[in-house]
């Protein structure tokens, strides 16, 4: 009888679990993505697709900044160790609006800011950033295969700790992509 | 309770209670966990799910126990119960009254005066802002027409003009179509910057009508925020300030000029407006985040209420464990008393009347310990009492039967058995005169226990509490059993309350037999005596008439006489033989005893008897190297002579049989252990025929004188050789054999000769 109890709660919070993580992802689409070798290293060329839901939208306008979180990782499987880590990154692109001065700011750390009257040309900034150096000309290994997965989420961290909390249970307040992984053939 | 499920509650609690305070502590808006907390609230969640399930494993088992009616699970339900609802309904009550609190006071922060005055206050701000680059429009509008047609060194001095005139003027720059710069004047004349200049944009939207007038941002946030710096209105003022960008209304056919008026917003407007906008902004996140923060206080408190349930419950069940526990154990004790186990209780080590409780417990179980071994000891000496006296009882050579008041036979020993011929187990439990084979004795008995009972109801045998009486009991029809003669005592017997009958008797039948056998010695001698003298005057008056009238008479009358004379002084001489065997048994001569070798005596006697060939019976059977022996040989070789002729007489008797007439002789040696334990040897000497044996009744009277199965015997052969075995300190035992064909006597000579002694020894 017990272990019939303890099973059925294994399952409610399996169950649980897989709805949170479903839940977890939706919202941005990433609608192209690949890797460039270029003189100085290799960049991420990505576009993303998604609208910011009706609270985040209120939210901006309203001052609150939010930022969009980019994670790359690019592996490479070793069948005699574990994956090779080649390259770990993330890049933070921080949005928000001067209610004063009725401007849009679209920001990356390290480099200038841009200006946007409307929210809708901040966030094809966004949407379509530019390309981003991920690695250094040696990080990787030329001729090497390496599974990259990609991952856009609006980063909670940023945001204040009660609303990371409610952001728990508020779809309002959940915008992120599926990882989406494909293989990369370094050059 | 399982201890692991306590230790378990216990270390649970203590978890909890350490996440609970890291809990309070990130809620607080501190950097403090700022990324952790979502594993912390996990952690938390897991903490309370593992305590819970604990909980339950609790209650599950408390439960079994209950259903199971195990002793104590009642009152450890109550005692849970009990302190579980202590425990938990004050949490309830401050919990509920915690949250009603939160989402009032938290709803009450925000309302709506507050919002339409920071609004109010911002849209303030703006318009003076709008107001001061309207302002600028105009001054740069005016410039901007004087501007027009003139040379590049004119409009040099007409800016510094506009920068002097202008209230707060950062510069005033002249720039080209493409937006390079034609002339310029600053504040202080510093150079001109990159970020002063309007980009291509600026200037498209300046070629318009109305002019591009924007104000523009101070230093960058995330530059501020780098340094962990916060913001402050004298950077907002050094950073504000607006730009107003126009085209120069040129004659036509010249290219087309523009004119930039950047002008700093004052300090205070600035400084205000800046303050205005982050509280704005603050205000709006907060706002935002009310929903967050009323979860955040809520999840917290519901968390810290679980934990206090779950911990309140373990608590109760600790404690209730520990109440109870010294019932348990009292329990255990009482039905361990119950199945005979007195060994002592584990004692509860406490000082309150729980811990006495179970001392005097235990004291209890060992003073019925002790009283239970002492009847234990008691049984057991009172039983290996009895087991003596019944072991007496059975090795006694004299029958014992105990009959209660009625008669009925209480106990009887083997020798009753024995003596009696009947089963000792038909005897108990039934009147002594209902068992078959016995009434006789029972009458006996009877009788003389009656005749006991009227004498000292007369009074005159008060001396005597017993009587003795000679039994004779007939031989039963149908067996080969002798008559009995018992020697019987008698006495009442006083058991407690009640009385009863003893009854020993003996059988005497040897002691008569002997006792007859001196009675007829002394009869023989006297019979003797009194016969043989006149016997020698008759003989000697036949033959004196014999001598004196053989003359006298005719040859009828001579041989009359002859044959009367004749079988007159032959019967003489035969009744003067048999009165010297009457005699001689009377009166044998003493033993002489001497040494003397047995085996030799026997083949010197054997030379008489033996013809050395096939048709001799007799067959010696003589042990070698046999030790000598005291005796009288003469009176031994009578013995011999006796028993060889008493076996050649049986053998006469035998009927035709398969087998040939037999008869053997053998000696042997024996070595037994006498009573005092020294071991000794004696010299048997067996004669074995094959004849019809001994009658039933002339074997147990083999030994007196008269008793013969023979029709022409003195009976007084076995007679005599029993009495010289007995001078010579031997025994004599006559037995059929075993298998019904023929006698064996067996002759036991136990003194022999000192010499023999010392070699065996």
């Amino acid at each position: 009888m017990t272990v019939r109890f303890f099973l059925l709660l294994a399952c409610q919070l399996l169950l649980a679990l897989t709805c949170a993580t479903a839940q977890a992802a939706e919202g941005i689409e990433i609608t192209r993505a690949s890797i460039e070798a270029s003189d100085d290293g290799y960049r991420l060329s990505a576009a993303y697709a998604f609208d910011l839901t009706p609270g985040l939208e209120q939210a901006i306008q309203h001052g609150v900044a939010l930022s969009f979180t980019t994670e790359i990782e690019l592996t490479r499987p070793r069948w005699w160790w574990t994956d090779d880590h080649a390259v770990s990154a993330r890049h933070t692109v921080k949005l928000n609006y001067d209610v004063l001065l009725r401007v849009y700011h679209v920001s990356v750390p390290g480099s200038i800011q841009q200006n946007f009257d409307t929210l809708d040309d901040a966030l094809l900034a966004i949407r379509r950033p530019a390309r981003w150096l991920i690695a250094a000309k040696g990080a990787l290994k030329p001729g090497e295969t390496y599974n990259v997965t990609l991952r856009m989420f609006m980063d909670r961290e940023f945001l204040l700790k009660p609303l990371q909390i409610d952001a728990f249970n508020n779809s309002d307040w959940r915008l992120a992509s599926h990882k989406k992984t494909f293989t990369y053939r370094a050059e | 309770m399982i201890k692991a499920l306590r230790y378990a509650l216990v270390i649970g609690s203590a978890i909890a209670s350490i996440l609970l305070f890291l809990l309070a502590s990130a809620s607080s808006n501190t950097g403090f966990f700022a990324h952790d907390f979502t594993w912390l609230l996990g952690l938390i969640l897991g903490v309370a799910g593992a305590l819970f399930i604990l909980v339950l494993v609790a209650f599950w088992r408390l439960y079994s126990r209950y259903k199971a009616g195990k002793f104590g699970s009642r009152l450890m339900l109550r005692l849970m119960v009990l302190f579980g609802g202590i425990g938990i309904l004050p949490g309830l009550v401050v919990f509920m009254v915690s949250v009603q609190f939160v989402s009032h006071s938290i709803e009450s922060w925000f309302d709506v005066k507050i919002e339409a005055a920071l609004d109010s206050g911002l849209n303030l701000s703006r318009a003076a802002l709008d107001e001061a680059l309207v302002n600028l429009g105009v001054n740069a509008g005016t410039v901007a027409a004087t501007l027009a047609g003139q040379s590049e060194r004119d409009a040099q001095a007409i800016l510094a003009r506009a920068l002097d005139e202008g209230n707060g003027m950062r510069s005033a720059l002249l720039l080209d179509a493409a937006g390079r710069l034609v002339t310029s004047a600053t504040e202080d004349h510093r150079p001109v910057l990159a970020v002063d200049l309007p980009t291509a944009q600026m200037l498209k939207q300046a070629a318009m009508p109305g002019g591009y007038a924007r104000p523009e941002g101070g230093i960058d946030d995330d530059f501020r925020e780098a340094r962990g710096e916060p913001p402050s209105g004298l950077d907002a003022a050094t950073g504000l300030r607006l730009r107003v960008v126009v085209a120069v209304p040129e004659p036509p056919g010249m290219a087309p000029r523009y004119l930039q008026l950047t002008q700093g917003v004052p300090v205070n407007l600035a400084s205000n407006a800046a303050v205005l906008s982050t509280a704005y902004r603050e205000y709006q996140e907060r706002y935002a985040a009310r929903t967050g923060l009323r979860k955040m206080y809520i999840g917290t408190l519901t968390l810290t209420l679980l934990l206090a349930i779950f911990s309140a419950i373990g608590a109760a069940f600790l404690i209730a464990g520990n109440l109870a526990q010294p019932l348990l154990v009292l329990a255990e004790g009482t039905r361990a008393v119950a199945e005979g186990d007195l060994s002592p209780r584990p004692i509860v080590e406490t000082n309150d009347e729980l811990g006495t409780l179970t001392q005097s417990f235990n004291a209890m179980t060992g003073q019925l310990f002790e009283a239970r071994s002492a009847v234990e000891r008691n049984r057991a000496a009172l039983q290996s009492a009895k087991a003596h006296l019944e072991s007496v009882l059975a090795n006694m050579s004299a029958g014992v039967i105990v009959m209660d008041a009625d008669g009925i036979v209480v106990n009887s020993n083997d020798a009753v058995h024995r003596i009696l011929q009947v089963d000792v187990a038909s005897l108990a439990g039934r009147p002594l005169d209902a068992i078959e084979g016995l009434e006789v004795f029972a009458g006996a008995v009877t009788r003389a226990f009656s005749a006991q009972s009227a004498q000292s109801a007369a009074g005159r045998g008060k001396g005597r509490a017993h009587w003795q009486q000679q039994i004779e009991i007939p031989r039963r029809p149908g067996t080969d059993d002798h008559d009995l003669t018992l020697l019987a005592r008698g006495s009442r017997l006083t058991v407690g309350a009640g009385s009863g009958f003893i009854v020993v008797f003996d059988d005497i039948s040897d002691v008569i037999s002997a006792q007859r056998s001196v009675a007829w010695g002394e009869v023989a001698r006297r019979l003797a005596h009194e016969i043989k003298n006149p016997l020698t005057p008759i003989q000697l008056s036949a033959e004196r008439l014999q001598m004196k009238l053989i003359d006298r008479v005719d040859a009828d009358g001579a041989a009359l006489l002859n044959k009367a004379t004749d079988t007159i002084v032959s019967q003489v001489s035969a009744m003067k033989r048999m009165v010297d065997d009457f005699r001689d048994y009377a009166r044998t001569p003493p033993a002489v005893l001497s040494p003397l070798d047995l085996n030799d005596l026997i083949e010197e006697i054997l030379n008489l008897y033996l013809s050395e060939d096939d048709s001799d019976v007799i067959h010696p059977s003589l042990q070698p190297g046999l030790p000598r022996v005291m005796g009288d040989p003469t009176q031994l070789r009578q013995v011999i002579h006796n028993l060889l002729q008493n076996a050649q007489d049986a053998l006469a008797d035998r009927a035709v049989r398969d087998d040939p007439p037999r008869i053997d002789i053998m000696t042997e040696a024996i070595h037994y252990v006498g009573a005092d334990g020294s071991s000794g040897t004696a010299v048997r000497l067996a004669i074995v025929d094959n004849g019809p044996g001994f009658a039933p009744k002339i074997l147990s009277r083999a030994f007196e004188p008269y008793v013969t199965s023979k029709a022409r015997g003195t009976g007084l052969g076995l007679p005599m050789v029993k009495k010289i075995v007995d001078e010579h300190g031997g025994r004599i035992d006559v037995a059929n054999r075993a298998d019904g064909s023929g006698a064996s006597v067996s002759i036991l000579l136990l003194k022999l000769a000192p010499e023999a002694n010392l070699a065996e020894a």
